[in-house]
């Protein structure tokens, strides 16, 4: 019930919006949540607002986790998605939503993957609810106010479970990014992320 | 028993007879039984969509009383028997599955991927052929995940835990009588498409030696797919490497000199013990040969070094008898644009008995269906095979091969 107390305040446009194949999507949300109700972790252990970057064109978060092959297998692309959009004035945070792991663990990780260095914990699921993520690696943008315009897949290189394009051919988040930062209107949109589900919190 | 050699009937690539299990051998030698000099047919077709065969039905799963099913009762015992092979520490799977908290934290996935039976990897449809060695989930143990996962995952009486298998530690059929390495670390870059290496490693024997058996050792359990071993008696492939990068070349394309000795399919996948050749079915490796180990390898986001092993075991007892292979494939394949509904058959009639010890299925990227059978001099249809395009047998991007072989 967590999540649901959470989300209702959120609920902002009611208007259905359909994903590429005719299903339904969620009504795009507005996050209106006090950073007060945040409880965001940086890995020294200190509460941050990763939306206090009022400057940034965008604010987009990667939920990524040490433990998920294909999440592990996204670590170039994020890198180079991230280095790309940073210079447009895109801010970028990894999460790590597994309340196990470790703040040493995820430093180890950043290191050994080479990801873009700010990274988050998440224990509580507060972005993890805000971003409607599922699974690692899974991507959400928001812009200035909170608003999510896009969740999901980083492209379309894994189409299931073990089955997976040589190479993607449709970058979905890039998208997304190129809009903006070119100001182009940035409809709300979602597409599935395939991956590991992100462990319940404790 | 009869046996005859034959030889690969079709230029490289040859991979698609490497590896697989050993279907029951007693239903199989009727492949050729009370021939007596009538021709019997083996037809191994790729069907991309067919509904010629029906699976037959299993019984539904029979839901235990509410509220008790748990992890060490009924939910332990699957997991130790059917994942834990790969799930443990060491192993190539990503994640352990031995305690409680374990699966506790996986149970969504478990019970996802164990009902769409993407897990364990196991492709041939259930009820035509009995596989040793199948890693097949029965209907009850699919339902008693589920159950125990819509009722919460509880853990249960942990004097209801069954022990932990005992698994063995290093070399699975005991110290190698000569082991080939990888002189150096191969590294594999962090990203990019799947890559397919070549090692060419002399093995130092100076006599003919009888080998009964090889165990391969990935030495990066995170990022070998697959591999295949293989011998070259001449030098092409070394000249071949030496060429490139010595003592290694990418591709999948090999010389014609290379070989899966004596009829042998010397594979290794995740989770898929060591072969032991029947006894008289030893395979003859002349002194120096090269082995040439084939590996696929996939990226994980970083670099990767990669150092494999080959133990070789060795008898006294020169074969008595002669495996081989037939290899029923097609590499001109030209699909219509827009065809739903393709299909390629090869045959091959069979001039004498034969037991079949093991088969291969193996396509790429768009197999949907694939059956073997062999009809008897009756008439009569026996399966050999039957992987289908259900949901939970769409090919990965690596086709059959992945998880029958």
């Amino acid at each position: 019930m967590a999540a649901l107390a959470l989300a209702l305040p959120l609920l902002v446009s009611g208007c259905e919006r359909r994903d590429s194949t005719g299903g339904a999507l969620p009504a795009p949300r507005t996050a209106l949540a006090s950073s007060s109700a945040l409880t965001v972790l940086d890995l020294a252990g200190h509460t941050l607002d990763p939306f206090a970057d009022a400057d940034s064109k965008a604010i987009v978060f990667i939920f990524i986790s040490t433990d998920c092959p294909i999440s592990n297998r996204y670590a170039p692309e994020i890198r180079r998605v991230a280095e790309e959009f940073a210079r447009s004035g895109i801010r970028f945070w990894l999460v790590y939503a597994d309340a196990d792991t470790s703040a040493e663990a995820i430093r180890k990780h950043v290191e050994d993957y080479r990801l873009p260095q700010q990274a988050l914990r998440d224990p509580r699921h507060t972005l993890v609810r805000l971003a409607q993520a599922r699974v690692t690696p899974e991507g959400a943008v928001f812009l200035p106010g909170r608003r999510l315009v896009y969740h999901g897949r980083i492209d379309n290189r894994y189409a299931d479970l073990g089955k997976e394009r040589p190479e993607a051919t449709q970058h979905d988040l890039e998208e997304v990014l190129k809009a903006i930062v070119q100001g182009k209107p940035v409809p709300y949109s979602t597409a599935k992320a395939v991956g590991c589900y992100i462990p319940e919190p404790k | 028993m009869k046996k005859r050699h034959k030889r690969n009937q079709t230029p490289y690539p040859r991979r698609v007879s490497a590896a697989p299990e050993s279907p029951n051998k007693r239903s199989l030698r009727c492949v050729g039984c009370g021939l007596a000099g009538v021709a019997s047919v083996i037809v191994l077709g790729m069907v991309l969509r067919s509904t010629s065969a029906k699976h037959k039905a299993s019984p539904a799963y029979v839901p235990r009383a509410p509220g008790t099913v748990t992890f060490c009762k009924d939910v332990a015992p699957i997991i130790f028997q059917h994942c834990a092979t790969c799930h443990r520490p060491g192993q190539s799977a990503p994640f352990s599955l031995l305690t409680y908290e374990e699966a506790k934290k996986k149970a969504r996935l478990i019970g996802e991927v164990t009902e769409r039976r993407y897990m364990p990897p196991w492709l041939p449809e259930h009820g035509y052929v009995q596989f040793a060695g199948a890693r097949w989930l029965s209907v009850d143990e699919i339902g008693l995940i589920k159950q125990w996962l819509a009722e919460g995952a509880e853990e249960g009486n942990a004097a209801d835990l069954p022990p932990m298998p005992a698994w063995p530690e290093g070399w699975e059929l005991g110290p190698p009588d000569l082991i080939v390495n990888l002189p150096s670390d191969y590294l594999l870059a962090p990203d990019g498409k799947d890559v397919y290496r070549n090692f060419l490693l002399p093995i130092p024997t100076s006599e003919r030696r009888y080998v009964k058996a090889v165990e391969f050792h990935p030495g990066n359990n995170k990022i070998v797919h697959h591999a295949f071993i293989q011998i070259d008696a001449t030098r092409q492939s070394r000249h071949l490497a030496d060429k490139v990068s010595p003592p290694s070349f990418d591709g999948m394309q090999l010389p014609d000199s290379v070989q899966m000795p004596g009829g042998q399919m010397l594979g290794w996948q995740p989770g898929k013990p060591p072969y032991v050749s029947p006894e008289g079915l030893s395979w003859v490796l002349e002194p120096n040969s090269d082995l040439v180990l084939q590996l696929h390898l996939h990226p994980s986001g970083k670099p990767e070094p990669v150092r494999s092993s080959v133990g070789f075991y060795f008898t006294d007892k020169p074969p008595t008898n002669t495996a081989f292979r037939i290899n029923l494939q097609r590499y001109t394949i030209d699909i219509p644009a827009g065809a739903k509904d393709y299909s390629i058959e090869n045959r091959y009639v069979l001039p004498v008995d034969v037991s079949l010890l093991r088969i291969l299925p193996h396509t790429h990227y768009l197999g949907k269906e694939l059956q073997g059978y062999a009809i008897l001099p009756d008439g009569t249809k026996q399966w050999l095979l039957h992987n289908t395009s259900t949901a939970r047998t769409k090919p990965s991007r690596n086709g059959w091969w992945r998880s029958i072989a």
